[in-house]
């Protein structure tokens, strides 16, 4: 496998909890929704704009916490008011919900008002702003019984700060905002990232100049840098096999950084 | 895979446009750097004269310009009344309807002052008759300064026109007959309309009074026949 195509499957954007990067932000970030869980129960957002790790984080913090807390991880939104019941019936009785049968939702209610102090639910919502209106009021509703406590994650947008405004913000606990690389986490980044995949010789040819020309497109969003880096190294991947006098083996060109943003859209021709 | 190809002509149609761009920017920067340096060059010429005034005069003295109703305000003779003037540059009176002066202190004998070459520059706007030659004669008249005869008479054979400079210059030794300068241009003018002995007299009873130098090396021009 050519060292191209080594380095451009790094930047797959995918949730790969082994391939996390540890940065400065993101490690504060982790830190205070680790310490939110301490906290009386109620409701933790976490927002910043796409591609900035809120469902990276939610991810993490799953993983590490799940063995110590009660804590239950919803990746994907519920749309249907019967399905996110049932994902609740299980949780709080272990067993499946019946087929055929519903939940009373005040019963329901009355049953956690009587785990008060028994239990300590925490229930991860990735992608909060997809779920329909009517399930993110059972939610409210559900976090002021106290035994289950929400961490929802939402994109920042005006919209959707307004769906946090209406429905949680009285309940809301914590606010964590994740935001976008500086420039030079985002040279940390891609030298961590080749580093794991011991790229030393790529990451020693990326120099602070294209790391800003990286920025500049990128403005620093993680899904951005991800998906720019990839076709840079599936531009070089291309050259090594079909043309490879074409490029320059022992530096990085900005040229091919250049023409992957054309690809993607940056630049406009 | 993408097509490359085509990838390599939307990136180096891309690099072409920056180019250009950078290009209009670079090229717009030096037509403007070029238009400024250039205004300045010609729409101020500069006149630069050593002075021997103490620097409290020539502040007084670039105040009193200033305020100088319409004659053309050169004030050769306040400028040259405390020393002997060296007008280094813009003689023509074209050269002064609009300026610059420059004074340059190269007096060092004056006490309590810097021996530093101190420029004051003053903007000369047009005003009087915009003949300076014209200006400065119809000043002689009531100031009666010999570093105004002085100035003509230089003025004048510089201009070759010698029956004027030989004028100027008897002003000028009527006035003080120490002056060397005056001596020479009064010689050298008459030597210019044909009168040679009546030139080589002239230096010679200067030479006698004053003993000067130039004064032999032009006599032994003007015998010689050659150029001065």
């Amino acid at each position: 496998m050519s060292r191209y195509t080594e380095a451009k499957n790094t930047f797959i954007d995918e949730i790969d909890l082994d391939a996390y990067i540890d940065l400065e932000s993101s490690r504060a970030s982790y830190d205070q929704l680790a310490h939110s869980f301490k906290k009386s129960l109620k409701i933790v957002l976490v927002f910043g704009q796409p591609g900035t790790g809120k469902s990276l984080l939610l991810n993490r913090i799953y993983r590490d916490k799940r063995q110590q807390r009660e804590l239950y991880f919803f990746d994907t939104p519920i749309m249907h008011k019967k399905v996110f019941f049932s994902k609740l019936f299980n949780i709080l009785t272990k067993q499946e919900l019946p087929q055929d049968s519903s939940i009373d939702f005040e019963t329901f209610i009355e049953y956690l008002k009587s785990q008060k102090g028994k239990r300590e639910i925490i229930i991860l919502l990735d992608e909060a702003q997809m779920y329909p209106e009517v399930i993110l009021e059972k939610i409210r509703v559900l976090s002021d019984t106290g035994v289950i406590k929400f961490v929802i994650s939402l994109h920042q947008t005006e919209d959707e700060d307004l769906i946090a405004k209406e429905h949680f913000q009285s309940r809301i606990w914590e606010t964590i905002e994740l935001k976008n690389a500086t420039k030079n986490e985002l040279k940390t980044y891609i030298y961590k990232k080749l580093l794991m995949r011991e790229q030393f010789e790529l990451a020693n040819q990326i120099k602070d100049r294209h790391c800003a020309l990286l920025y500049k497109y990128t403005l620093g969003n993680y899904r951005e840098i991800n998906k720019m880096i990839y076709t840079v190294f599936e531009i070089y991947e291309y050259y090594d096999k079909n043309n490879p006098h074409k490029i320059k083996h022992d530096t990085f060109s900005t040229k091919i950084i250049e023409m992957a943003a054309i690809k993607l859209g940056y630049i406009h021709v | 895979m993408y097509d490359i190809d085509k990838l390599e002509q939307q990136w180096l149609r891309y690099r072409r446009k920056k180019v250009i761009l950078w290009s209009i920017i670079g090229l717009c920067g030096c037509i403007t750097v070029g238009a400024t340096v250039y205004l300045a060059n010609t729409k101020v010429s500069s006149l630069e004269v050593s002075s021997s005034m103490p620097i409290s005069k020539k502040n007084s003295f670039s105040k009193n310009r200033e305020v100088l109703p319409k004659k053309h305000n050169l004030q050769t003779k306040n400028m040259l009344s405390s020393g002997v003037p060296s007008l280094v540059s813009g003689q023509n009176s074209e050269n002064l309807r609009v300026g610059q002066i420059v004074f340059q202190k190269t007096d060092d004998k004056m006490p309590n002052k810097s021996k530093k070459h101190k420029k004051i520059l003053i903007t000369v706007a047009e005003r009087g008759s915009g003949n300076i030659a014209l200006d400065i004669e119809n000043r002689f008249e009531f100031a009666k300064d010999k570093a105004d005869s002085l100035f003509l008479a230089k003025y004048y054979y510089d201009k070759m026109d010698y029956s004027k400079a030989e004028k100027w210059a008897l002003e000028t030794n009527k006035l003080d007959n120490s002056i060397e300068e005056s001596w020479l241009i009064f010689a050298k003018a008459k030597a210019k309309q044909g009168k040679r002995v009546e030139s080589l007299e002239v230096l010679k009873a200067f030479n006698d009074q004053s003993e000067s130098a130039e004064a032999k090396i032009l006599m032994d021009k003007i015998r010689r026949g050659k150029k001065f």
